[in-house]
């Protein structure tokens, strides 16, 4: 996600004022530390313009 | 799965503190009414401690960050989990410290109490929240 943010040139702050949660949250989010739910994946695949699983890899540990 | 704080989250803001300043005049009012020689250092400390509180949750509020988020109302789903987390750890190390209190009480020959009563309150408590959360 750090790097689609990248792509975009938006702050942390600035990603998360659009998707309306903290930049805390986007911090935690790109570093792993935070498994957004749902509606946040999608609301984050849906401002990207790509598919959820495209934004963020699925992983079979993360899965139990 | 906002951030930004509406009106009506502005107006709730309010409720937390009141209920703190009520709820230490409360405390306040019962140490004067229950009079003795411990009532004037209760009455001092309460007051202060009441002042503090309120004001430091003033202020937090006001920061940025996790816990500003936390205290001000608008948190974001993270901080939601955060505080759910932080109320679970805290209910559980209360736990442990009622059924230690328990033992301790029952180890010097007392009758347990009031840990005992508290523990079982607990232990019920949590299994009716288990049973609705489970309807949800």
């Amino acid at each position: 996600m750090k790097e689609l943010r990248g792509t975009r040139e938006l702050s942390q702050a600035d990603l998360g004022d659009v998707l309306g949660v903290s930049r805390q949250t986007i911090i935690a989010i790109e570093r792993g530390r935070y498994l957004p739910s749902l509606p946040l994946a999608f609301a984050i695949a849906r401002f990207f313009s790509m598919a959820i699983e495209d934004v963020f890899i699925p992983d079979n540990e993360d899965a139990r | 799965m906002t951030t930004v704080p509406t009106a009506r989250a502005r107006k709730r803001w309010w409720i937390t503190p009141l209920v703190m300043l009520a709820g230490g005049a409360a405390v306040t009012a019962a140490a004067t009414a229950g009079g003795g020689h411990r009532a004037h250092s209760a009455l001092i400390s309460g007051l202060m401690v009441t002042l503090v509180a309120t004001a430091a949750f003033v202020f937090i509020g006001r920061t940025r960050g996790d816990l500003g988020a936390l205290v001000s109302s608008a948190p974001d789903e993270r901080q939601r989990g955060i505080d759910l987390r932080a109320t679970a750890a805290t209910g559980l190390t209360m736990a442990v410290i009622l059924i230690v209190g328990a033992i301790v009480g029952l180890a010097r020959g007392h009758d347990g109490q009031p840990w005992v009563d508290l523990a079982a309150s607990f232990g019920v408590i949590y299994v009716i929240f288990l049973v609705v959360f489970r309807r949800r």
